[in-house]
C-alpha cells in the first residue's frame, strides 16, 4: 500500500454480502438493509487502518481492496487464492 | 417550427432503408480524412455521445487512437434497450449506410480492422436493414463488418455488457477496470459508440465541424434524434436542433391532444419534471443539467394530467428491477424492494414505512454496482417522488389517486 490517501473499494460483482467486513471493521463499515457493506466516503483514518486491513484479508470473496492503483496487483493475487478456496469446497 | 434534418434528410421515413447507391448519390462517398485531422474535427464539434451517458466523442476516439495495446476494435452500439426510445432503430432502419459509414470512419481513424454491429435482436426491421446494407458495401469493407444480434434486455446495451457479450455471449456488465479503451473485445482496445453518434461522425467527415456547429443554439451544438411519446398528435422520432424547447418539440409533433402534467426526459434513467417547469427549457445537455434534467437517450415522455405518475414511476421501477443483471447485491435486492414498495403505493396498499423506505433506498443503491443501472433507476424514482409528491402521499395515506380525481372532476 503505497498511496498516501488510502480508500477502500468494493467489487460489487464479487461481493456476496457475507458481512465479514463489518465484523472485522465495525468502526469503518456498516451493512445496508440487504447485508451489503456501506464503505466510508473518504480516506480511512490512520487509527482504523488495522481494521481496514483485517476486513480486506477476511473477505471470503476477495471483494474488498484498496482503491489505489499500486495495490491492484494484490487484488489479482487474491483472486488466485480464492480459486484454491473454492477447490476445497 | 421546422425540424432540422441531417441524419434523417433524404427519402421519406416510410420503413424502407436507403440503398448504398441512393446514399452515395445524395451525400457522396465517405471521404478519406487523415486520422489526426478527423480527431481534431470531432473534438471541435463538441459532439457528446448519444447512447445516454453523453461522453465527448472526440475525446473517446483520441484515447483509443493514442494507446498502444494492439489493433483496436470498433463496436457500433445499436442495442437500444430503452422501451420508449425508438431513435436508434428508426435511424438504422432508414439510414443504415450513414451508421456503417460512421463505423468504417471510426475504424479507419483508430486503425481498427474489425467492426462489430451490435443490434437489438427485437428490432427486426433495423436488423434486416443493417444486414442488407452490409451486403451492399464493397468487399474490402464487408470483410471487416460483423453483425452481432444482441439479446433483449435493458442492461445488454451497457457498454461493458456489450463487450462481454461480443467476447463470451454473456450480456451482463463487468466490473471495470480494465478499461475498454485498453482491453475490450478480444482483449484489444475497443470503441463502443452509439449508432447515432457514429452517423453524426460520418457527416462531420464530409462537411466539417463548422458545418456541424451551424445547427444548435446552446453551448452543445448540432442536431439530435429524440423520441417524443405521450399526448401529442404524432408520437415518434424527430431530429431537432439542440436547444429546441419542449414547447417547440410538442408543436413539431402536431401539438397536445390532452392536458399534460409532467415530463420524463432522458429515458428510464432520466428525470421527471412538472410540465410547466420543463416547457421552455432548451433540449440541450447543459441547459437541461442546469434545470436538474439529463439529455440521456433523447426520450421525451409526456404524462397526461389524467394519468397516474405514481403508477407510471412504479412500472418503470418494476421494469428496471426485472432488467437488473442480478450480479450486485444493492441492485439485485434494492431495485426489487423499490419496485415492490412503489408498486404497493401505486395500488393503494402501502405499508407504513414504504414512502420513507423508497426515499432512503434510492440513495442507498446509488453508486453501488458494477454499472450505473441502479443509479439510473434511483434517479427516475427519486425525481418521481419529488414531482408526484402529493400523489404519492395521497396514494399512501388516503388510498386515493389525484390523477383519477382529475378525470372525475372533468378537468382534463
Amino acid at each position: 500500500m503505497s498511496s498516501a490517501e488510502p480508500k477502500l473499494k468494493i467489487d460489487w460483482v464479487a461481493c456476496n454480502g457475507y458481512g465479514v467486513c463489518e465484523a472485522a471493521a465495525p468502526d469503518l463499515i456498516v451493512l445496508d438493509d440487504w447485508g451489503y457493506p456501506i464503505l466510508p466516503d473518504g480516506v480511512v483514518p490512520r487509527e482504523l487502518m488495522g481494521q481496514a486491513r483485517k476486513a480486506i484479508n477476511d473477505c471470503p470473496m476477495v471483494a474488498l481492496a484498496w482503491e489505489s492503483k499500486a495495490t491492484e496487483t494484490g487484488g489479482r493475487l487474491g483472486r488466485l487464492r480464492l480459486g484454491r478456496r473454492r477447490g476445497r469446497e | 417550427m421546422q425540424s432540422t434534418e441531417r441524419l434523417l434528410a433524404g427519402p421519406a421515413l416510410d420503413g424502407r432503408a436507403e440503398s448504398l447507391a441512393e446514399h452515395t448519390r445524395r451525400i457522396g462517398d465517405l471521404p478519406d480524412v487523415p486520422a489526426g485531422q478527423m480527431l481534431t474535427a470531432l473534438e471541435a464539434t463538441g459532439l457528446l455521445g448519444r447512447g445516454g451517458a453523453g461522453f465527448p466523442v472526440g475525446k473517446k476516439w483520441r484515447a483509443i487512437a493514442e494507446q498502444s495495446g494492439g489493433t483496436p476494435v470498433v463496436v457500433a452500439n445499436g442495442a437500444e434497450g430503452e422501451p420508449e426510445s425508438a431513435k436508434d432503430r428508426v435511424l438504422m432502419a432508414h439510414r443504415p449506410h450513414l451508421v456503417i459509414d460512421g463505423a468504417i470512419l471510426a475504424a479507419r481513424t483508430l486503425g481498427a480492422d474489425r467492426v462489430e454491429l451490435y443490434l437489438g435482436r427485437e428490432h427486426t426491421t433495423a436488423v434486416a436493414a443493417m444486414k442488407r446494407a452490409v451486403e451492399q458495401r464493397p468487399k474490402r469493407e464487408r470483410s471487416m463488418l460483423h453483425v452481432v444480434e444482441a439479446p433483449i434486455g435493458y442492461v445488454a446495451g451497457e457498454s461493458t455488457a456489450v463487450v462481454h457479450y461480443v467476447n463470451s455471449k454473456d450480456a451482463r456488465p463487468v466490473t471495470t477496470p480494465p478499461r475498454m479503451s485498453e482491453r475490450g473485445v478480444r482483449n484489444r482496445p475497443t470503441l463502443v459508440q452509439n449508432v447515432e453518434s457514429l452517423a453524426h461522425a460520418a457527416l462531420v467527415a464530409r462537411f466539417g465541424p463548422d458545418w456541424f456547429r451551424e445547427a444548435g443554439r446552446g453551448r452543445n451544438r448540432g442536431t439530435a434524434l429524440v423520441t417524443i411519446a405521450g399526448p401529442v398528435q404524432h408520437e415518434g422520432v424527430a431530429e431537432i436542433e439542440l436547444g429546441t424547447t419542449l414547447a417547440e418539440l410538442v408543436e413539431l409533433a402536431g401539438g397536445l391532444t390532452s392536458t399534460p402534467q409532467a415530463v420524463l426526459v432522458g429515458g428510464y434513467f432520466g428525470t421527471w419534471a412538472p410540465v410547466e417547469a420543463a416547457w421552455n427549457v432548451p433540449l440541450e445537455p447543459e441547459s437541461l443539467k442546469a434545470a436538474g434534467l439529463t439529455f440521456g437517450c433523447g426520450l421525451v415522455r409526456i404524462l397526461e394530467a389524467r394519468a397516474c405518475g405514481v403508477d407510471y414511476a412504479a412500472r418503470i421501477m418494476d421494469f428496471l428491477a426485472a432488467g437488473s443483471a442480478l450480479q450486485c447485491g444493492p441492485c439485485k435486492f434494492g431495485l426489487a424492494d423499490l419496485a415492490a414498495a412503489s408498486g404497493r403505493v401505486a395500488a393503494f396498499g402501502a405499508k407504513r414505512d414504504d414512502l420513507h423506505d423508497i426515499d432512503r433506498w434510492t440513495g442507498l443503491v446509488t453508486g453501488r454496482g458494477a454499472c450505473r443501472h441502479p443509479d439510473g433507476a434511483a434517479q427516475q424514482m427519486s425525481s418521481a417522488l419529488a414531482v408526484f409528491a402529493d400523489d404519492f402521499a395521497s396514494h399512501a395515506q388516503h388510498r386515493r389517486c389525484l390523477a383519477a380525481a382529475v378525470v372525475a372532476g372533468g378537468r382534463q
